[in-house]
């Protein structure tokens, strides 16, 4: 295993350990600093304190032609817009971890990010089911790209 | 252990008392699953929905939903001492389509492989598979064929017939 995918791998572990840390882990946050280019739309229920239901975002950029991965930080996605920092001119992998009780399932989206571009995504978890979108829109446009799941691990070096 | 016992119990369900237990293929996994009651189930239901709609749902969800991983931590106690436990399963859908239909099939691939007692093909044991055909114009045969002891199969396959209804098209939690 290349030194990046093992330490991409490591990154997704610590993430997926999240709930089971309770906030203790030493996850690193995301530095959401740079201009905004893209909205997050998060709709999730509470649910009971035993069964609550949590969101995470885990943001890496990725270099395609060797097939390895930068881990940039984690945000929480709490309940409606979240303005983010996506890095630009960049291929950028978004995994969302879904979690509730001891378990946590990781959703990854890849995409490459442009200059003027804007990056809309709904995730939502609610009840039993959980999902995420994504879509890229042209600068002045209302309708845009959608944006494919495509995971880390099918990456095919160049 | 549990990895063990998920092992045998797939191949041996669906094995038939084969000399091979673990399915090596999709074809095989739905001739095993045909062919055995207590473990597997199939059933074709019709979907009064254009071949091409259904076709179509099952590509993009699939894509969607069930490239995913899961990761659960439980704590076990052996010899007086309790540890955390870790399992990851990580599940890869292959969509086939041809002239003749439309082919889903979902394997999932244990993290752990301390004691494999049968080959397991690359992308994990097979739990689930669906076929889809043209049958009118307006209307879809969706052949399903699951693996019934696995909970999260179950919940593939209900999520998997909405999808082709078109009725509801979240994704299933497969968190436990």
């Amino acid at each position: 295993m290349r030194p990046d995918r093992a330490a991409v791998r490591m990154a997704h572990w610590a993430l997926l350990a999240l709930p089971l840390a309770a906030g203790c882990s030493g996850v690193k946050p995301y530095p959401n600093t740079s201009e905004k280019n893209a909205v997050v739309h998060v709709k999730t229920d509470s649910a009971s304190f035993f069964s609550r239901r949590q969101v995470d975002l885990g943001v890496y950029t990725v270099d395609t032609s060797k097939c390895t991965a930068h881990y940039l930080g984690n945000v929480r996605l709490e309940n409606g817009p979240l303005e983010l920092a996506l890095p630009v001119g960049e291929t950028v992998l978004l995994t969302y971890f879904f979690s509730r009780g001891n378990s946590t399932s990781a959703i990854e989206m890849m995409t490459p990010t442009r200059k003027g571009y804007r990056y809309e995504f709904e995730v939502s978890y609610v009840e039993n089911s959980y999902g995420t979108t994504g879509v890229e829109l042209a600068p002045g446009q209302t309708r845009g790209r959608e944006i494919e799941h495509r995971r880390f691990r099918d990456c095919v070096s160049k | 252990m549990r990895n063990v016992v998920y092992a045998v119990m797939v191949g041996a369900a669906l094995s038939g008392c084969a000399g091979t237990l673990v399915s090596q293929s999709a074809d095989e996994f739905r001739e095993r699953v045909k062919g055995s009651t207590r473990f597997g189930s199939t059933e074709t239901i019709q979907v009064p929905r254009s071949y091409a709609q259904v076709s179509e749902a099952l590509r993009k969800k699939a894509n969607e939903c069930l490239t995913v991983t899961v990761v659960s931590v439980s704590t076990e106690r052996s010899g007086g001492i309790t540890a955390p436990k870790g399992s990851r399963t990580t599940y890869n859908p292959t969509l086939t389509v041809t002239k003749e239909g439309t082919q889903l099939t979902v394997q999932a691939a244990q993290a752990k492989k301390a004691l494999q007692l049968q080959k397991v093909p690359e992308n994990g044991f097979y739990i689930f598979a669906a076929d889809a055909k043209a049958a009118g114009e307006n209307a879809t045969a969706l052949t399903i064929y699951l693996y019934t002891v696995d909970g999260r199969a179950k919940k593939i396959d209900s999520a998997v017939r909405d999808w082709a209804r078109g009725d509801n098209m979240s994704c299933p939690d497969l968190n436990r």
